[in-house]
């Protein structure tokens, strides 16, 4: 999975590529916890992510729930199909910010 | 690569011990309600060797054993109620798993025996649905024909902390479960999730509730968590509340069970792991072997080592290997303790055998079962069962009266046997009591003098009669109701124990009942010694059995067999008559006094040169029948010493003892009857 990062003032906006997995997880959380440090809006771009697993579903809910407790802003722009899909099974797209 | 014929081992063994266990459960069901926890044990012993049989391709085993799971599922799930028909049933289909596992070790490809083995299966479940009509179901085939009923099922999961680390995905594990039905009010929880400076994002925090609209039985939906199970918490309820139904009912209409799964009271089911599995390694039987090989190797070696440092003047040395050979003995006993198994894997397989056995007869029979903690060489446990269940199986079939002839004699109309096992001087002592009517001496000896076993003029002793039923020959197939097969195949059975260096002793009192005892030595491997020496031979006598020795004058073993020892007489063998040694006669020779069981005898030798620990080797095909000799043993200087015999030996003392005894009586009658005339 690559991770790409790129900041406009103060807006984050994070770009997934590739399988989303336990794998890249460790180095996953480390980008998101910078990014939250940092930024007080991040966007996150789902849409080239081939596959999804409960880590990395956790992870995010976890980066939700961290940005709200810090009142920043969290967005996923694109969903893309593998992870609306492994949202929607879990039932998680309404936490996700999604329908 | 696998090795798959080892692990099919590991599977045989497993599918061996899970079946025992079964049937431990079963039986236990008969005399108690079993409890949660057994239900799901039992549920289990099937369930798991459903699985690991599908592993190997074992279908046979996997249909068969599914049936019976689904039956188990619903026990457990207390859908049917455990009825001692019920009970039966399940035994039967133990023992017919049992078969198919047998006929999965024999069999080189499961493949070929596939269609064999499950013909025999499929005729087996319509023999038990005709004559029993069980809540038996024929094989999944059938059942997946017919139309199925779908459950709601709520299921809660909360996965263990590591599943995802050890490579289970849990949202994967969900997405093969909604392959076997429909999943619908899905939530999805995360516990105690850290923030994102904090998680471990390895770790597991999520847990699932929602519901599964499926045919699938219960254990299909559990086992789909089979590989998630440790540290998770799992909950399947069924969620309908249709009325639950009692075995009666299924009984009545058996095709009632193939709308999998029957509808229950809401059972709640958390597995739990068994958390034996790691007390015990197991340990391929030839690696110990030859791990006590080499620990005999060591103790000749020691002794050698001992030897040479006793003819050297040096203290040190002398005291450095003296430390190592108390360390050689720790390793010899450790080693051999760790082929030693408690005498309840024995055992254990009676409850069952006295259960089927007093059904058959129509008797009602109690097995008490004590000491099963002592513990015998594995070797000997495998040719001991044998023995054991024929000596049982005569005292179930002839030992104990029926309940009629009891009540009669004034006794319980429950008759008694108990199993015991004890150590006792260096030897294994099993014995088999009951309480029947015993065994009547009157009916043996003329069934013997019939036979011409014995003459009508020889005069036997108690135990000397009872000796007589291990005779061969001595079948009493045609013979006296109250003893009638006591003689079947007893000869093999005195024959299997004495192979085994053991005796078997038969006490009777009449009308009270009989006990057989069973004496065996501990191990087969390597005992302690008393070594002595006869001329420039060299003999051990097993340490056990040796009680004292006392000096004796060389000219009086020339004609005596026999002393009188504080008031006791005791016979004696002359090692040097008994062998035909000829060197010369020192002045002062001792008796070295052995017991084996009650039996008390002395040996005669010129010298004695003290304890030491021997291997036993066997004596070669050529030496096997020699009398009085047991194997042999290489000492520390590389001579060669023969082990003595003790039992034969001193059976040969008495006998002897005897016969002189009675020529003399003779000698004395017949001056007597002279003088009188």
């Amino acid at each position: 999975m690559q991770i790409s990062v790129e900041s406009h003032g103060d807006t984050a906006q994070v770009h997934l590529q590739g399988e989303a997995n336990i794998y890249h997880v460790a180095e996953l959380k480390e980008k998101l916890h910078l990014a939250l440090l940092a930024y007080s809006v991040i966007e996150l771009d789902m849409d080239d992510v081939i596959e999804v697993d409960t880590t990395v579903l956790q992870l995010l809910a976890s980066f939700f729930m961290s940005a709200a407790n810090e009142g920043k802003e969290v967005r996923i722009t694109r969903a893309g199909a593998a992870f609306a899909d492994a949202a929607g099974f879990c039932n998680l797209l309404p936490a996700f910010g999604l329908k | 690569m696998m090795d798959l014929s080892k692990a099919k081992d590991t599977f045989l063994q497993e599918a061996r011990e899970l079946l025992q266990q079964f049937e431990t459960l079963l039986l236990k069901a008969e005399s108690e309600i079993l409890d949660k926890e057994d239900m799901n044990a039992l549920f289990r012993c099937a369930h798991t060797i459903k699985g690991s049989s599908g592993l190997f391709g074992f279908d046979a085993i996997v249909a068969f054993t599914h049936t019976v799971e689904n039956v188990l599922d619903q026990l457990r799930n207390q859908a049917l109620e455990l009825t001692p028909h019920l009970v039966s049933l399940l035994l039967e289909c133990r023992d017919g798993i049992e078969r198919l596992v047998d006929d999965a070790e024999k069999s080189e490809s499961p493949a070929t025996t596939l269609s064999a083995a499950e013909q025999a299966l499929q005729q087996r479940l319509a023999g038990v649905l005709v004559q029993e009509s069980v809540p038996e179901k024929p094989a999944v085939v059938l059942a997946a024909a017919l139309p199925q009923k779908e459950n709601r099922w709520h299921i809660r999961v909360r996965f263990g902390f590591d599943c995802m680390r050890n490579g289970v995905d849990p949202v994967a594990c969900l997405r093969y479960l909604a392959s076997l039905g429909e999943i619908s009010e899905m939530s999805t929880r995360f516990h105690e999730l850290p923030d994102i400076g904090a998680i471990d994002p390895e770790a597991c925090y999520t847990g699932f509730d929602f519901i599964l609209t499926s045919s699938a039985t219960q254990a299909e939906i559990d086992g789909t968590f089979d590989f998630a199970r440790e540290g998770s918490q799992i909950s399947i309820e069924l969620q309908d509340n249709a009325p639950k139904i009692k075995v009666a009912d299924v009984l009545a209409n058996a095709p009632v069970v193939h709308e999998e799964p029957v509808s229950a009271t809401p059972a709640k089911y958390v597995p739990e792991r068994r958390s034996a599995d790691n007390r015990f390694i197991k340990v391929e039987a030839a690696k110990l072997d030859r791990l006590i090989n080499l620990v005999g190797e060591l103790v000749i070696a020691g002794a050698s080592a001992n030897l040479q440092a006793g003819r050297r003047a040096d203290a040190v040395m002398q005291e450095t290997v003296s430390v190592m050979s108390d360390l050689v003995e720790l390793i010899r006993d450790g080693a051999l303790n760790m082929r030693m198994v408690p005498v309840g894997e024995i055992f254990q397989r009676f409850p069952r055998v006295v259960r089927d056995v007093s059904q058959e007869l129509g008797k009602e029979i109690e097995l008490k079962i004590s000491g099963e903690e002592t513990e015998l060489d594995k070797s000997m446990v495998e040719k001991l069962t044998d023995p054991l269940m024929h000596i049982v199986r005569n005292a179930l079939d002839h030992g104990i009266e029926p309940a009629s002839v009891r009540l009669q004699n004034g006794k319980p109309a429950k008759g008694k046997i108990a199993l015991t096992a004890y150590h006792e001087s260096g030897s294994v002592v099993i014995e088999i009591t009951d309480d029947g009517g015993g065994i009547r001496r009157d009916k043996v000896l003329k069934k013997a003098l019939d036979r011409g076993l014995v003459s009508p003029d020889q005069h036997l002793r108690e135990d000397e009669v009872y000796q007589l039923l291990f005779e061969p020959g001595f079948s009493t197939a045609d013979a006296v109701t109250n003893l009638s097969g006591r003689g079947v195949g007893m000869d093999v059975v005195r024959k299997n124990i004495e192979a085994l260096r053991g005796e078997i002793e038969v006490k009777s009192q009449e009308g009270k009942g009989t006990t057989m005892l069973l004496r065996l030595p501990l191990t087969l491997a390597i005992i302690d010694g008393f070594l002595v020496k006869v001329g420039d031979s060299h003999f051990v006598i097993p340490l056990d059995m040796v009680v004292e020795c006392i000096e004796l004058q060389a000219e009086e073993s020339a004609w005596r067999h026999y002393i009188e020892l504080r008031g006791e007489v005791l016979p004696y063998v002359d090692i040097r008559d008994l062998f035909g040694i000829n060197e010369d006669l020192p002045k002062w020779r001792y008796i070295v006094v052995v017991q084996y069981g009650n039996k008390r005898a002395g040996f005669v030798v010129d010298s004695l040169l003290g304890e030491l620990q021997v291997v036993i080797k066997p004596l070669g095909k050529l030496f096997r029948h020699l009398r009085g000799l047991s194997g042999s043993a290489i000492l520390g200087g590389g001579e060669v010493a023969l082990i003595l015999d003790v039992p034969q030996l001193v059976q040969f003392a008495a006998r002897r003892e005897k016969e002189h005894v009675t020529e003399n009586e003779r000698h004395r009658a017949l001056n007597e009857t002279k003088t009188a005339f």
